[in-house]
C-alpha cells in the first residue's frame, strides 16, 4: 500500500479543507508543539479505526462514538448557523497492487440552538475502487476485506505508531512475551506447529494400531498389557500436565498482558501515591500550624496575667515604692525613738519629719526652719506652716501602724517585678513565633498548591485517575507472574520425566513386539515417530533463526541509527527468558550487560527492533507493502541522531510519513511562529538522496494573528518546504 | 519459503541425516520431485507436500500414513 494524499475538512484542528500529497520515501512533516501533528497523525487513525489516541492513554484510542462533536473543528462549529449541520471528513487516496483506492470517513452534526446540538451516534465510511476514471464504492464486505489486505490487524501496530508511549507499548523490554508474540505472529512459524500437528497425527495413528497388534498377541501378553497400561496411564498424564501447562501459559500471558498495561504507568503511579503522600503530610503540617496559630491570641492573652507581661517597665514604680517605703519606716522609726525618749525642742527639724514643737516655732518667729525663709504671719508660706498644726496630733496618733502591710506589699510587687523583668524578650519571642507561624502557614499553603499542580500534571500526562489501582494491578500481576512462571518449571519437569517414562515402556514394547509383530508395523512407527521428533526439533530451530534474524537487522538499524553520534550504544542481544519468551538488552563488546541506559538509546533500540520485525522477514516484504506512519517518535533524540534515524527510516521503507517538531527554529520575521531550518534540512536532503531515496517536507503552520487562547480560531496551515 | 527451502531445512537435521544415512551431497541434490529410495526423504518431502495443501490435519496424517503404508510394501 502507498499513501498517495490525504484530505481532511473540518477535522480536529484541521479547518476548512486541507490536503498533503504524499511520495515514495521519506515525508516529513514538520510541526512544533500544538501546530497539529499529533492531529495529522490522527486522522489517518481515524480512518482506519474510526478513533483517535485517547489524550490519557496512547495505547488507548477514543472512538467516535465518545467523541461525537469534539472531532469537529471548533471554528467550523462556531460559524454553523442554527438549524445547519456541519461536517468533519478524512479521506485517503492510496494505491495497492497497481489499483486506487479512497477511503472516506464522515462525521456530521445538527445545530440545534446557540448551545445544543444534534450529533450522530457514529461515523460514516466508504471505500471506494477507481475504475478507468471515477471512484465506485465497494460493498461493506469488500471494505472491510480490502482494509485487512491494505494494512493487516497484526502488522499495523508496527508500521504505525505515536510518541515515545506508542514505540514503548509495542516493544516492552519488561515484557518477556513481548517479543515471542511478535514472532509468532508476524513469522511463518505456523507452518512448523502444523508440521508438528501432521507429524503427531501421524505416529499417534500407528502407535494405535501397534499397541493393538501387541495387545492382541499371544506371546508376552503379561508383560505387554502391563507395558500397554502403564503406556496410557503416563499418556493420560501428559495430556492432563500439557492442558494444565497450555493454561498456566495462557494465565502467565494474561498477567504479563495486565502488567504491561500499566507497567508504562507504573512510575506514574508511583509518583503520584508518593506526590498524594506528600500532600497529605502538608496538608497536616497546615493544620498543626493553623491550629498554633489560632490558640496563638488565647496563650498571648493568658500570658499577659500568667507571666506578668503587664507589668512589664513597671520596676521603676516598685523602686520608688521602696525608696518611699525606706524613708518611711527610717521616720515612722526615729518618732517612735523620739517619743520613746520625750520631746526636746529642736532648732532644725529631722530629716523629713515635721515636729508639733518645730511648726509652733516656725509660726512663733515667722520663718521656716525646712525653707529658710522668711513666712510672715498671713502669709502663703505661714498659712501652709499653720496648716500642719490641727493635723498633727491626730495624724500622728490615728495613723495605724502599716509598717508591716508595707513590707508585704513591697516583698510581693518586688517579686512580681523580678518576674516581669523577662517579659519584654518573652513578648518578642511570642511575636517572633507568632510571625514564623504565619510566614510558615503560607509557604505551606504554597507547598501545597503546588504539589496539586504537580499531581494534576501528573494525572493528566498519564491519564491516571487511581494510581494506587495501578500499584496494586502491578503488585498482583507481578506476584501471578512469578507463580505461574514456578508453575510452567514444575509442569516442565513433570512432563519431561512422564515423557522419559513414556519412551522406557514404549522401547519395552517395541522389544516385546520385535518377536511377533508384523516388522513392517514396527518400522512404521519406528519412521513417525522419527518425523514427529524431527518437526519438533526443527520448529524450535527455526523459531531460534528467526529470533537470531531480527536481533540481526535490529542491530544493524541500531547502529546506523546511533553510530553517527560518536556515543557508545553497544548491541542488542535478545535474551531467552523461561517460557520461551525473549527480551531485548544492550550488551558492550566485552560481553557485559548494560544497565542504566539513558531513555534516547532505549527509544534507539526499540525502534530499530520495530524496524527488524518489519525487515527481518524479507519474505512477507512488509517494509515495501506497508507505510510507515510515526508521531514523534524521536523527540529524545539529539540533531545527529535524529538524522540518522530519518535516514534509516528512508533505507528501510517504501514510503514512510513521519511527523516531527525538529528541524525547525524561531521565525525572526513574524514573533511566535516557526521556520524551517533550511540549512539542516538541506543536509538532511543530501544524506537521503545519495541514498537513492526521496525526501518531501511539509511544515505545519498557524496563520498569522491567531489567539492563543481561543480554540475557535484554530486552523493549520500546510506548507509546503522546497530544499535546493 | 519455499518447499525446495523447506526440504533442505529437514534435511540439514544431523539426528535424522545419520539414522537414515543421509550425505550432504544427497541433502543438496535433492529436489521436491523425482524418484527416491530414502524412506524419511520421501516422508518429509510428503510432510511438507501436504502441509502445502492446506487440507485438514487429519487428512494430512491419513495421507501420510497411506504414502508410508505404500513405500513399505
Amino acid at each position: 500500500m502507498k499513501i498517495e494524499s490525504i484530505y481532511l475538512k473540518h477535522f480536529l484542528c484541521y479547518y476548512g479543507e486541507n490536503r498533503i500529497e504524499f511520495n515514495d520515501g521519506l515525508n516529513l512533516i514538520l510541526g512544533a508543539n500544538g501546530y497539529g501533528k499529533s492531529k495529522l497523525y490522527d486522522a489517518f487513525q481515524w480512518v482506519f479505526k474510526d478513533g483517535i489516541t485517547s489524550d490519557r492513554d496512547s495505547q488507548g484510542l477514543k472512538f467516535t462514538s465518545q467523541l461525537k462533536k469534539a472531532l469537529i473543528s471548533d471554528k467550523a462549529l462556531i460559524e454553523t448557523p442554527v438549524g445547519s449541520p456541519v461536517q468533519c471528513e478524512v479521506h485517503l487516496q492510496l494505491s495497492h497492487k497497481e489499483e486506487q483506492y479512497l477511503l472516506k470517513r464522515k462525521y456530521s452534526v445538527n445545530r440545534i440552538d446557540e448551545d445544543n446540538w444534534l450529533e450522530a451516534m457514529q461515523s460514516s465510511f466508504e471505500v471506494l475502487k477507481k475504475d478507468v476514471l471515477h471512484f465506485k464504492p465497494l460493498t461493506e464486505s469488500q471494505g472491510t476485506e480490502l482494509l485487512e489486505k491494505l494494512l493487516p490487524t497484526e502488522v499495523m501496530p508496527y508500521v504505525w505508531f505515536q510518541g515515545e508511549r506508542g514505540v514503548s507499548s509495542i516493544i516492552d523490554t519488561n515484557s518477556k512475551e513481548a517479543l515471542k508474540r511478535v514472532i509468532e505472529r508476524l513469522s511463518d512459524i505456523n507452518k512448523w506447529e502444523e508440521f508438528i500437528e501432521i507429524a503427531y497425527k501421524g505416529y499417534n495413528t500407528v502407535k494405535k494400531e501397534f499397541d493393538q497388534a501387541i495387545k492382541t498377541s499371544g506371546n508376552n501378553k503379561k508383560e505387554s498389557e502391563e507395558a500397554l497400561l502403564e503406556q496410557s496411564k503416563i499418556i493420560e498424564r501428559i495430556a492432563r500436565l500439557k492442558i494444565e501447562l497450555d493454561t498456566t501459559q495462557t494465565n502467565l500471558e494474561l498477567a504479563h498482558e495486565r502488567s504491561n498495561n500499566v507497567l508504562g504507568k507504573h512510575k506514574s503511579a508511583e509518583r503520584i501515591r508518593d506526590l498524594r503522600a506528600d500532600l497529605k503530610g502538608l496538608e497536616a503540617n497546615l493544620k498543626e500550624t493553623t491550629a498554633e496559630l489560632d490558640s496563638f491570641h488565647l496563650q498571648f492573652t493568658k500570658s499577659l496575667f500568667s507571666k506578668n507581661w503587664l507589668l512589664m517597665d513597671t520596676k521603676y514604680l516598685v523602686d520608688l515604692f521602696e525608696e518611699k517605703y525606706i524613708k518611711y519606716t527610717d521616720y515612722v522609726g526615729l518618732r517612735k525613738a523620739q517619743l520613746a525618749l520625750g520631746s526636746n525642742e529642736q532648732t532644725r527639724l529631722p530629716r523629713g519629719v515635721p515636729e508639733k514643737m518645730h511648726v509652733q516655732s516656725m509660726l512663733d518667729r515667722e520663718h521656716c526652719l525646712v525653707c529658710d525663709r522668711p513666712a510672715p504671719k498671713d502669709s502663703p508660706a505661714y498659712n501652709s506652716i499653720k496648716s500642719l498644726l490641727p493635723n498633727l496630733n491626730s495624724t500622728i496618733n490615728m495613723v495605724p501602724d502599716i509598717t508591716s502591710d508595707l513590707r508585704r506589699l513591697w516583698g510581693s510587687t518586688n517579686a512580681l517585678a523580678e518576674s516581669s523583668l523577662n517579659a519584654e524578650e518573652q513578648i518578642r519571642d511570642a511575636i517572633e513565633r507568632k510571625e514564623y507561624l504565619i510566614t510558615t502557614q503560607k509557604e505551606i499553603k504554597r507547598d501545597i498548591d503546588r504539589k496539586i499542580n504537580e499531581i494534576n500534571t501528573e494525572v493528566q500526562n498519564s491519564g491516571i485517575e487511581h494510581a494506587e489501582d495501578i500499584i496494586n494491578t502491578v503488585h498482583g500481576a507481578t506476584q501471578d507472574i512469578e507463580i505461574y512462571s514456578e508453575t510452567i518449571g514444575r509442569l516442565t519437569r513433570d512432563i519431561e520425566a512422564s515423557e522419559k517414562s513414556l519412551k522406557h515402556f514404549e522401547n519395552v514394547l517395541k522389544k516385546l513386539g520385535k518377536t511377533d509383530i508384523d516388522p513392517r508395523l514396527s518400522k512404521k512407527l519406528e519412521i513417525m515417530q522419527d518425523l514427529h521428533e524431527l518437526t519438533i526439533r526443527l520448529k524450535d530451530t527455526q523459531y531460534l533463526s528467526l529470533v537470531a534474524q531480527l536481533e540481526t537487522k535490529a542491530n544493524e538499524h541500531y547502529a546506523r541509527i546511533n553510530r553517527p553520534t560518536g556515543a557508545f550504544y553497544g548491541s542488542i542481544r535478545f535474551q531467552k527468558t523461561t517460557g520461551g519468551g525473549f527480551i531485548p538488552e544492550i550488551y558492550d563488546d566485552a560481553g557485559n550487560r548494560v544497565d542504566n541506559l539513558n531513555t534516547s538509546q532505549v527509544s534507539s533500540m526499540k525502534l530499530a527492533i520495530i524496524m527488524a520485525i518489519v525487515t527481518a522477514n524479507h519474505n512477507r516484504g512488509y517494509a515495501d507493502k506497508y507505510p510507515l506512519i510515526s508521531d514523534a517518535p524521536i523527540s529524545d533524540f539529539d540533531e545527529k541522531k535524529s538524522k540518522s534515524f530519518l535516514i534509516e527510516a528512508a533505507n528501510t521503507f517504501g514510503q514512510s510519513i513521519i511527523m516531527v517538531m525538529d528541524y525547525l527554529k524561531n521565525d525572526p520575521i513574524r514573533n511566535d511562529r516557526y521556520t524551517p531550518d533550511m540549512a539542516r534540512l538541506a543536509d538532511l536532503a543530501n544524506a537521503i538522496n545519495s541514498a537513492r531515496s526521496n525526501l518531501t517536507i511539509r511544515q505545519l503552520d498557524l496563520p498569522d494573528g491567531l489567539s492563543a487562547t481561543d480554540r475557535r480560531e484554530l486552523a493549520i496551515d500546510i506548507r509546503k518546504v522546497n530544499v535546493i | 519459503m519455499s518447499q525446495k527451502e523447506t526440504l533442505r531445512i529437514f534435511l540439514e537435521d544431523p539426528i535424522v541425516r545419520e539414522k537414515y544415512d543421509i550425505s550432504e551431497e544427497m541433502a543438496n541434490r535433492i529436489e521436491m520431485t523425482g524418484e527416491l529410495d530414502n524412506i524419511m526423504v520421501i516422508m518429509i518431502r510428503e510432510l511438507i507436500s501436504k502441509q502445502s495443501d492446506m487440507n485438514s490435519s487429519n487428512i494430512a496424517a491419513t495421507q501420510l500414513i497411506s504414502a508410508l503404508n505404500n513405500r513399505l510394501k
